[in-house]
């Protein structure tokens, strides 16, 4: 579905700032806590972009973006870290899952990083349409 | 104190590995509570939640700062701890150093306001776009203008100036601060050195800053260098080559 941007993040106060900031600048958002369920909610939603933590229960960041990227349902959407977790060797490990941007959250204030998010999400929209 | 406890507490400050990780792991696990703090005070200040009276913006404002102070102080204990640990990656991509340096004055400027201080920024012509790794140029230079700002009285100068000679690019940040005792300017860059005439003044600093802008410093292939007179004032002088 075009537009819709899934947020797997388990700390609420997080998840729930950029889904409803993110829906302000009229964007369908679905999230969740828990990584198992983002890559279900990754095949079932297809959505055009997904905001992933690293520090996550039950399975981490990397390992959600390695069942995204095995699956061919999921390979291709975009996936934009955003964590607290700033770590160079975890840096390294998403990229090659071809992740291209790593934001570390206390780097940004809340509009910054929603801008940010705007951006790529539109410039990914633009380049699929 | 006698020697031999003094010599103790010297060897303390060195972490054992366990020490290190132990800390790197509580600086890590502080950063999401602070995340929320940042994200959340920001809009609160701005009113976005209901409009606030004076004395409370006052207050909200004083726990901006002093998240953003905590925020510092663990990116700072975090980038010493991956030092020891060996973990920094270098990532240079291109960058064009006036934008660059321009983004961070506008970070600092804020705070030399808050203390009446002037704050100058010059870049001069024909620098290039390098090839260089900005997290760690980002950290050294808004290190080295933290440390001014904090250590110059208010109403005090402030000068931040990028030049280019023939072979390499300069970064300046000078003060008019306290400055370093001369008996002390040898152990500037060492881990945990504190001078001895801000220690008291300022007890809650780490000691690790210009330890992590000198090492980040060298990661970038440049050098880092300073001038300093008590009661005076300090400049530091950042020398980066031109890598295209």
């Amino acid at each position: 579905m075009a537009n819709t941007i899934l947020v797997i993040e388990d700390e609420m106060l997080h998840r729930t700032a950029l889904q409803e900031n993110l829906a302000k600048r009229g964007f369908r958002t679905v999230g969740t806590s828990d990584g198992e369920e983002g890559v279900l909610l990754a095949k079932k939603e297809a959505p055009s972009l997904i905001i992933l933590d690293m520090l996550l229960p039950k399975i981490n960041g990397l390992r959600v973006l390695e069942l995204l990227r095995e699956d061919s349902a999921t390979s291709a959407i975009p996936v934009v870290i955003l964590t607290a977790f700033d770590s160079d060797e975890y840096r390294l490990q998403a990229e090659q899952f071809g992740v291209e941007w790593y934001f570390v959250k206390t780097d940004w204030k809340l509009p910054e990083i929603i801008e940010k998010i705007v951006g790529i999400a539109n410039k990914i929209s633009n380049a699929t349409s | 104190m006698g020697v031999s406890n003094m010599n103790k507490k010297v060897e303390s400050k060195k972490p054992t590995i366990a020490q290190r990780d132990y800390v790197a792991i509580a600086a890590h696990q502080l950063r999401t509570p602070l995340t929320t703090l940042r994200w959340f005070l920001g809009p609160l200040l701005a009113g976005e939640f209901g409009e606030l009276n004076e004395e409370q913006k006052k207050f909200l404002s004083a726990f901006s700062r002093s998240t953003e102070r905590m925020i510092d102080l663990v990116d700072t204990i975090l980038n010493a701890s991956r030092i020891e640990k060996g973990e920094i990656k270098i990532k240079p991509e291109p960058t064009d150093i006036c934008v660059f340096a321009e983004k961070i004055y506008a970070e600092i400027l804020p705070l030399c306001q808050e203390k009446s201080q002037i704050l100058n920024f010059t870049c001069g012509k024909d620098i290039p776009v390098v090839s260089l790794d900005q997290r760690l140029l980002h950290e050294v230079l808004s290190n080295l203008l933290h440390n001014a700002v904090r250590y110059t009285p208010e109403g005090g100068i402030i000068a931040f100036l990028v030049e280019r000679n023939p072979d390499a690019l300069v970064c300046t940040v000078e003060d008019t601060g306290f400055g370093i005792p001369k008996e002390e300017q040898g152990k500037v860059f060492e881990r945990m050195f504190r001078a001895s005439n801000v220690a008291s003044r300022y007890p809650d600093g780490t000691g690790l800053g210009l330890y992590v802008a000198r090492f980040f410093t060298e990661l970038l292939g440049g050098e880092i260098k300073f001038e300093s007179e008590e009661n005076k004032g300090t400049t530091f002088y950042v020398t980066l080559p031109i890598t295209k």
